[in-house]
């Protein structure tokens, strides 16, 4: 489905406002100097739509950094309580990149046969307000993702905005779409074909002016890569760019693997998971001392099969990088974002 | 959620980050993108930097010892208690911490000085930096960096001396990785492999204990190749002479002899280094912890000074600071003979404006650094910091500590340290409280408070503010804030600095008052000679004992510290070495273990001709042969073979010279 609506742009709070009335609504806020990251807002004033991306995905709406699972007592058994959070959510104002990332992690988590059940709950509560990118923004390659700079109907989003400059255009894709729009429907009035034709355009407009770089050759990397066929030696010398940080995967919006801790005072313990990294060398080692991935090099490797391999394609659906370019920025590396690495195995060469 | 912008409490890059709080607690961090040094960046300590906060070990209580037991106790008990048994004068010694803010710091040297009557007063990572710190202070007027970090990216050369920077001070090599991404060469001296080694356009490999006779020969090589600057030579001709004919006494065949470097070599990074315009040299603990760490410093401050390499852009000499506040301690005057920003208590003037302001006298006679300090006094007053588990010679210093007739340790956690004390008060971590902290490159920010203390602890400002109550003191600070306008106003470098000023930006570069502080500009520089002949202190090798054996200052630092260890990602990540080699670990090439027919992991002796140690072998390719490394970390379990810290070329510096040894299967 997909119906396309109009609102006015000195009104959106208004419509922020009235999300708030049913549910906790994140958006992206101004933080310190120019960086501009998602926030749970107590007021429509905090939020902003002046913004290229922000910093990080919400990703952490979904699945936390640090998410506790459940307390537990001993007294002679045990006494298990899990905690769900089932708080109702809108995110507003996320990339397409990011929309797209979500739809990854669906596949990848919500999963029919296996479920994480925490991440399913989150997501069942989670409304997802998309805005289009009229430009492409810095390190940004959604183009080569098919992840942006638009959405086509079904791309996972609830509604997508497009900012017409005196308005708004909101496409309407899904029934929870629907209420979203019925909370504040005074707002919204149907939109003309000139707004859908204007769209089309802007559409068009911000596909032609990407950069030449970065660029990912998603097809020529992935081949070399799904196929094992990159030097050992490519690889080691890529990785003497690599600090372990593990930033690469702690930002990337479609990554989710997590360690289980408890922390246990007097017999009262709390279960959580927390983020974990396949560039730290603990994720793999094994209780015997041996590691699978030894040297940084194995890791470095094991990232990009994850993102390129066409085996996760094939058992996901979709390809795990979404071309939001976040790996290039957080690298202290500074040249392990994807796309340069993705350029070094496609010409097989690293300078 | 909120996002609260602080700095970051692990090394000292001061990278900014926001802690992200739900609920009251911390839920995770964000880099901050537009921030100079972080750039949307952070190391693995920093992605993990909210974990120790909410660990369940914090100390939630004060502690009083009874019968041998630390038990709880109310803040009016252990106040009254310290106000009864604390000793004042020389007496009593006080250490700070490169871990608290200026404010908890300024505080504390405060109290040593007004209420205390001490000049007894140092912190617990001074002591390693005592030597190359005077050194530069001699040289330049000042211990600290010549210019802000930020400018590495954009220096055409770069010669990292000593320093594994990237585990050590992460961003400041991720400005490095910068630089060399947009095309700078980079020059790596160190006898040992690190991280940037491989990126080296140009890799000097010393052998152990000869690294100062090394940079002798850059200088040399600098001059011989008539790379000084000339318009500097126009007014220091007499300094000039004097220095060459301090270099007279060596060639780069002599160099080349002792260290193992060509002379081809040492010319072609000197012609880099002194040739570039926008050329940056950095050290670390492989100079400040050296034997000969005075020699090298002052060396560099050569080096820098003859090639004109000052105040200009993208230039200097980068001493590098580990810790988040370890500057910032030392401009807050945490050390003997030392008032805030450098300014000396024996200047009449100085020492005339502080007792005003405080209203009380300044101590008469000069205190003593850490290492002696703990030998002398009977009392001890210990903010955040690990005394015994962080000294050159841990076990020396238990056992002074355990002969203190009162030690009091206001901490997070119960250190080895804590555990000795006779009373322990429970502080407020970084995410607690209110504050600044001054990075390695004199960049002075905020650290702000995003939830609230566990049970009843405080802020050290706090703890510090009603112990000198106790004692008698009417202090009336209500803030931080306030602290730091007592702190702008007695101190030049810190003029004009205040929380408004710092919260309008990414802080502020001390000096402060023209704003041009992020480049010092030095005022009557002049060489100062060299003396290269006690520069070797490599140990003679022999049939008997063929292999040399360093104590590697620069690895694995950060699997000692109290806060990374309670962080669950970083415990796993640091503790995997500890988990591999629980018997500790000796790194070798391995050429040599395939000739003694030994493997990874096999348990082997060493002998010095002072001791033996058993430890098991760890593999490492990037090793010269014939060369053994030992962490830092284990200095305790290797003291043997050392035979214990020596004392260095200055007074309370102590170091390891390397040995050497003999391996065999145990």
């Amino acid at each position: 489905m997909s119906r396309a609506l109009r609102l006015e742009k000195d009104r959106w709070r208004e419509w922020l406002a009235a999300l708030q009335k049913g549910a906790t609504v994140v958006a992206p806020v101004r933080l310190h100097g120019d960086d501009v990251a998602f926030e749970r807002i107590d007021s429509p004033g905090q939020a902003t739509l002046d913004f290229c991306n922000t910093q990080d995905s919400p990703k952490r709406f979904l699945f936390p950094q640090v998410e506790p699972m459940l307390r537990y007592r001993r007294n002679g058994g045990y006494e298990v309580n899990p905690i769900y959070d089932q708080e109702k959510r809108v995110l507003f104002g996320i990339r397409c990149c990011d929309v797209s990332a979500v739809r990854f992690m669906d596949l990848a988590l919500g999963v029919e046969d296996l479920p994480d059940t925490y991440y399913s709950l989150r997501r069942a509560n989670t409304a997802l307000i998309a805005l289009a990118c009229d430009q492409p923004c810095g390190d940004s390659f959604c183009v080569c993702a098919d992840t942006g700079p638009f959405l086509s109907s079904g791309g996972g989003y609830d509604i997508q905005l497009t900012d017409l400059g005196d308005h708004y255009l909101a496409e309407v894709d899904t029934e929870r779409g629907e209420a979203l729009v019925a909370a504040a429907s005074a707002l919204f009035t149907s939109a003309s074909d000139e707004d859908l034709a204007r769209r089309q355009e802007l559409d068009a407009q911000a596909e032609r002016s990407f950069p030449r770089e970065p660029r990912l050759y998603f097809a020529a990397s992935s081949r070399k890569v799904s196929l094992d066929n990159v030097d050992e030696d490519l690889w080691r010398r890529m990785a003497h760019w690599c600090v372990s940080c593990g930033g690469c995967t702690h930002i990337c919006p479609t990554c989710y693997c997590f360690n289980v801790t408890d922390a246990q005072v007097n017999g009262d313990g709390l279960r959580s998971r927390r983020w974990d990294s396949c560039q730290y060398s603990g994720l793999t080692r094994e209780a015997s001392g041996h590691n699978p991935r030894p040297e940084q090099l194995h890791r470095l490797k094991r990232r990009i099969f994850h993102k390129m391999s066409y085996q996760y394609v094939a058992r996901d659906g979709m390809q795990g990088c979404v071309g939001c370019g976040r790996c290039i920025r957080v690298c202290p590396g500074i040249r392990l974002g994807i796309t340069e690495v993705g350029e070094g195995i496609r010409r097989a060469e690293w300078k | 959620m909120a996002n609260v912008l602080t700095t970051c409490p692990f090394c000292g890059s001061g990278c900014n980050l926001y802690l992200r709080v739900e609920g009251g607690k911390l839920t995770g961090v964000l880099p901050s993108q537009t921030h100079p040094v972080a750039r949307g960046k952070l190391c693995m300590r920093g992605w993990h930097a909210h974990e120790f906060v909410s660990h369940p070990d914090r100390l939630r209580s004060p502690l009083i010892k009874r019968d041998g037991q630390l038990r709880p106790a109310s803040w009016e008990q252990v106040l009254s208690l310290i106000a009864e048994k604390l000793p004042r004068g020389q007496q009593v010694g006080v250490v700070g911490s490169a871990r608290c803010s200026n404010e908890d710091n300024y505080l504390l040297m405060k109290l040593a000085r007004c209420v205390l009557g001490t000049d007894n007063i140092d912190f617990s990572s001074r002591p390693q930096r005592i030597a190359d710190l005077a050194a530069l202070r001699a040289a330049f007027g000042f211990a600290a960096a010549t210019n802000s970090a930020p400018e590495l990216a954009e220096a055409e050369v770069i010669t990292v001396i000593g320093a594994d920077v990237v585990p050590e001070v992460t961003m400041v090599g991720s400005l490095i990785y910068e630089a060399v991404r947009r095309g700078a060469k980079l020059i790596v001296i160190s006898p040992l492999p690190t991280q940037l080694s491989p990126l080296a356009h140009v890799r000097l490999q010393p052998r152990p204990g000869t690294e100062a006779v090394l940079l002798c020969g850059l200088v040399k090589s600098v001059v011989d190749q008539g790379l000084m600057d000339s318009s500097l030579l126009d007014r220091n001709w007499d300094a000039y002479d004097q220095f060459v004919s301090s270099l007279s006494q060596f060639s780069l065949d002599m160099v080349e002899q002792r260290t193992g470097v060509s002379a081809a070599q040492v010319d072609e990074a000197a012609k880099l280094c002194g040739g570039a315009r926008r050329s940056v040299v950095l050290y670390s603990s492989g100079v400040e912890q050296h034997p000969a760490a005075a020699t090298m410093a002052t060396i560099l401050a050569d080096l820098v000074a003859l090639t004109n390499h000052l105040g200009g852009a993208s230039m200097g000499l980068f001493p590098l600071a580990r810790q988040n506040n370890f500057q910032g301690a030392l401009d807050m005057g945490l050390a003997p003979g030392l008032l805030t920003g450098g300014q000396s208590p024996e200047d009449a003037d100085t020492r005339r404006k502080f007792e005003q302001a405080w209203g009380c006298s300044l101590p008469q006679f000069a205190g003593k650094p850490l290492p002696e300090m703990l030998a002398g006094v009977k009392g001890l007053y210990v903010m955040g910091a690990d005394v015994a588990g962080g000294a050159a010679d841990p076990a020396q210093a238990r056992q002074q500590l355990e002969a203190l007739d009162f030690l009091v340790v206001q901490e997070l956690f119960m250190t080895e340290t804590a555990r000795l004390a006779d009373v322990v008060l429970p502080a407020a971590a970084y995410a607690e409280k209110e504050g600044t902290a001054t990075a390695t490159d004199r960049r002075i920010q905020r650290i702000r408070k995003a939830v609230d203390v566990p049970g009843e602890a405080r802020p050290d400002w706090r703890i510090i503010h009603d112990v000198a109550g106790h004692l008698g003191a009417s202090w009336r600070y209500d803030s931080p804030a306030a602290i730091m306008a007592e702190i702008a106003t007695l101190t030049p470098a810190y003029s004009g600095i205040s929380y408004e000023k710092l919260d309008a930006g990414w802080g502020a570069y001390w000096p402060s008052a023209d704003g041009a502080g992020e480049r010092l500009q030095l005022k009557g520089l002049s060489l100062r000679s060299i003396d290269c002949s006690p520069g070797t202190q490599a140990p003679r090798v022999d049939a008997e004992r063929p292999f040399v054996l360093v104590l590697d200052a620069t690895a694995e630092r950060w699997t000692t510290d109290a806060t990374v260890l309670h962080c669950d990602m970083l415990r796993r990540e640091y503790g995997i070495a500890a988990a591999d080699f629980p018997a500790g670990y000796v790194r070798m090439n391995p050429n040599d273990a395939q000739e003694l027919q030994l493997r990874q992991g096999f348990k082997v002796k060493l002998a010095s001709a002072q001791g033996e140690a058993q430890l098991q072998l760890k593999l490492d390719p990037g090793l010269p042969e014939r060369t053994l490394a030992v962490p830092y970390h284990l200095r305790e379990r290797t003291r043997d073979l050392f035979g214990g810290a020596a004392p260095g070329q200055v007074e309370g510096h102590q170091v390891y010279a390397p040995v050497a040894v003999s391996v065999s299967a145990a």
